[in-house]
């Protein structure tokens, strides 16, 4: 019994230390949006001519450490009924069940399922876009910079709005109304203590 | 010959006549059918069209009223009595201001609604005014009374040449047919 206890005493205190450190690990760096300083815009193209917009609330949940990878992970829920494309009569138009649907869908979501190195301060966050019911595996190229406290991660991805069924029927071709959707992003992040 | 005389109107005069009254007639059409269409792909080709015709209306009327001032106007029949001189003087200067008003409003809607537009598919049209709701709205009246005031002119103008042709029957409407010409007159 005693010889038990001897040998699976430091045994649990490895096992308790080990899963201390593994814990440790799992957690990278927190990072909270600050919504003042972000924006999420994008560029449609209406006979050619852009034709921008963006969502004016939308929020980052972000852990991420360059050291640390594999731990790393990006959510970015999207209110699409905060869209703003300067123009009354466009922003009534998107709002029907042919492009956006807000009678439907209100949130769009972007959950990361790994976060590579693609060079200096260049990052590749890989994972699934969720709008309008339809899901896409999507990369989103970023750039990096922190400073102290606070980060700016900042990118654009190209999006085919006909993939999530943005632009439906006779909307779904390039005139007048263009089939690629330019996104950019510019999120100011605070590390939370 | 491509100019005016003091009794005829030159080829260019008539070009600009018969064209821009053909484009005018094109956009009742074309203004009306895309106002009342659904929603769709065909309402924005319909208004591309609409918006791009207005353009160039507005273009060839720039073109025609300098062409206007650099030539001589053909003179009014002699016996053409001093009131009815002083209506057709008023009459063609209210129809060159609403060929004028009339793009212009438009451009002001489309520039209040901040819609993209190349005219023709070609080339972006900078927008006049600032995105601005309230001023989309009052530009769209303004455009619809616009369009009941030049139907009213038009309608008084092709009365008026109808009544010169057949009840006065003087050359007032002929000598702005196209293919009339001083001599050929001369020659019957």
């Amino acid at each position: 019994m005693n010889r038990w206890i001897k040998i699976l005493l430091p045994l649990s205190l490895v096992f308790v230390s080990a899963a201390g450190t593994a814990s440790a690990a799992v957690v990278a760096t927190e990072w909270r949006m600050d919504p003042a300083a972000s924006r999420l815009t994008f560029r449609a193209s209406y006979q050619g001519e852009p034709a921008p917009g963006s969502f004016k609330q939308f929020d980052t949940r972000l852990r991420f450490d360059p050291a640390r990878l594999k731990e790393s992970s990006l959510q970015v829920n999207v209110k699409l009924t905060s869209v703003d494309m300067g123009s009354g009569d466009i922003d009534e138009a998107i709002r029907g069940p042919e492009w956006f649907d807000f009678g439907k869908f209100t949130e769009a979501e972007f959950r990361s399922t790994d976060i590579k190195s693609a060079g200096s301060d260049r990052y590749v966050a890989r994972g699934t876009f969720r709008l309008k019911g339809a899901q896409q595996t999507v990369e989103v190229p970023f750039t990096w910079k922190a400073d102290g406290k606070s980060a700016t991660m900042a990118g654009d991805v190209t999006l085919n709005r006909t993939a999530f069924g943005i632009g439906t029927g006779e909307w779904a071709t390039a005139d007048p109304i263009g089939l690629d959707v330019k996104v950019s992003f510019s999120v100011r992040l605070q590390r939370v203590p | 010959m491509l100019r005016n005389t003091n009794l005829a109107w030159g080829p260019v005069a008539k070009w600009f006549h018969w064209s821009i009254a053909l484009l005018i007639f094109t956009q009742f059409a074309l203004g009306w059918i895309a106002v009342s269409f659904r929603l769709s792909p065909t309402k924005i080709q319909l208004f591309i069209w609409h918006k791009s015709i207005g353009i160039l209306i507005l273009l060839l009327v720039v073109l025609r009223l300098t062409w206007r001032f650099l030539n001589p106007s053909p003179a009014l029949p002699a016996d053409t009595p001093r009131g009815e001189r002083v209506a057709a003087r008023a009459s063609h200067g209210l129809l060159y201001a609403l060929m004028v008003a009339m793009p212009l409003s438009g451009w002001v809607i489309n520039s209040a609604a901040n819609i993209p537009f190349r005219v023709f598919w070609w080339l972006p049209l900078p927008a006049i005014v600032v995105p601005d709701k309230a001023l989309e709205q009052i530009a769209k009246q303004v455009h619809f009374a616009l369009f009941v005031a030049i139907v009213a002119v038009v309608v008084l103008h092709v009365a008026a040449a109808l009544r010169h042709h057949f009840v006065k029957r003087n050359d007032v409407l002929v000598r702005m047919w196209p293919r009339w010409r001083l001599n050929r007159e001369s020659m019957d």
